[in-house]
């Protein structure tokens, strides 16, 4: 499944093996957008060419969460949703709650394998 | 607490290795009251705040922290770069993050800092307080000797 991601994460190691892992997965990462913080992500962001963003939540700069508030905010009104995983390390669940009521779609726990991301993302991208 | 917290630590450390980078980490026997003796080159810190406040460091050496990198992005890479740099302190964001979840379920009250890199060739890790209570964990992975050190400021 072809796939047009917009990765956000401080690490770029992270992003590198993220997009690595989304190939192992079974999609096909084309149009591979990189930002390292969510102020960065929200400057390269073009809703008509992304398919799915998956940002980290703690960075510097603008972290996970304000960038989501930030995304969903200029999707107000337009008819588009890009749905949104956030990859979050364990222990970090419990906030996922409020995350969801910003609007994120899922979450991708670290340390993860191709399975797990795929178990996580094809029911999200099949409600697109 | 400090076996619940050896436990937690050990167990972080086998899943997040066998997981993220498809190797057996085989554990040795924890020592408390030092950090770890062996020489390192690249440490990884997560400070920790929450049931328990410290800070908790993943130590290696070259050897194995380019040996995982390299196995991550299929490519060879043979010195300390920015990408084993962000590797180790990710492999140290993650450990917290896992034996915190093993600790209070699903990791509620527990804060992580930003990983912080130091680099260098055969460091020795000395305390830097008199008050600081230590957990060091000495594991082997692919033949290689790695450490965890866990410093605990209080409440455990």
């Amino acid at each position: 499944m072809a796939l047009r991601v917009l990765v956000v994460d401080d690490s770029s190691v992270m992003r590198k093996i993220v997009c690595r892992m989304l190939a192992q997965a079974g999609f096909t990462p084309t149009g591979v957008v990189e930002a390292s913080d969510g102020a960065e992500a929200l400057d390269k962001f073009k809703p008509a060419e992304i398919d799915l963003i998956l940002s980290d939540w703690h960075m510097p700069n603008m972290d996970g969460l304000e960038f989501v508030r930030r995304i969903r905010s200029l999707e107000n009104g337009t008819g588009r949703r890009v749905p949104i995983v956030m990859v979050t390390t364990e222990g970090a669940q419990a906030k996922m709650e409020e995350a969801k009521q910003l609007g994120v779609d899922g979450y991708v726990t670290k340390p993860f394998t191709p399975d797990s991301i795929k178990e996580k993302l094809t029911p999200i991208l099949a409600g697109k | 607490m400090r076996q619940r917290l050896i436990e937690a630590l050990t167990a972080a450390v086998e899943h997040v290795f066998s997981v993220l980078c498809g190797i057996e980490a085989k554990p040795g026997g924890a020592v408390t009251g030092q950090p770890t003796s062996l020489p390192v080159d690249i440490s990884g810190i997560v400070g920790i705040e929450g049931p328990i406040t410290g800070s908790l460091a993943f130590h290696c050496r070259k050897d194995l922290a380019t040996l995982i990198t390299g196995k991550l992005l299929e490519l060879e890479v043979t010195e300390i770069d920015d990408d084993v740099k962000d590797l180790v302190g990710e492999i140290a964001n993650m450990i917290a993050g896992n034996a915190s979840s093993r600790l209070s379920g699903d990791g509620q009250g527990f804060q992580f800092s930003v990983p912080t890199i130091v680099t260098g060739r055969r460091l020795n890790v000395r305390p830097m307080r008199g008050d600081l209570r230590w957990i060091s964990l000495p594991f082997q992975a692919s033949g290689m000797s790695f450490a965890i050190d866990f410093c605990i400021e209080d409440g455990a």
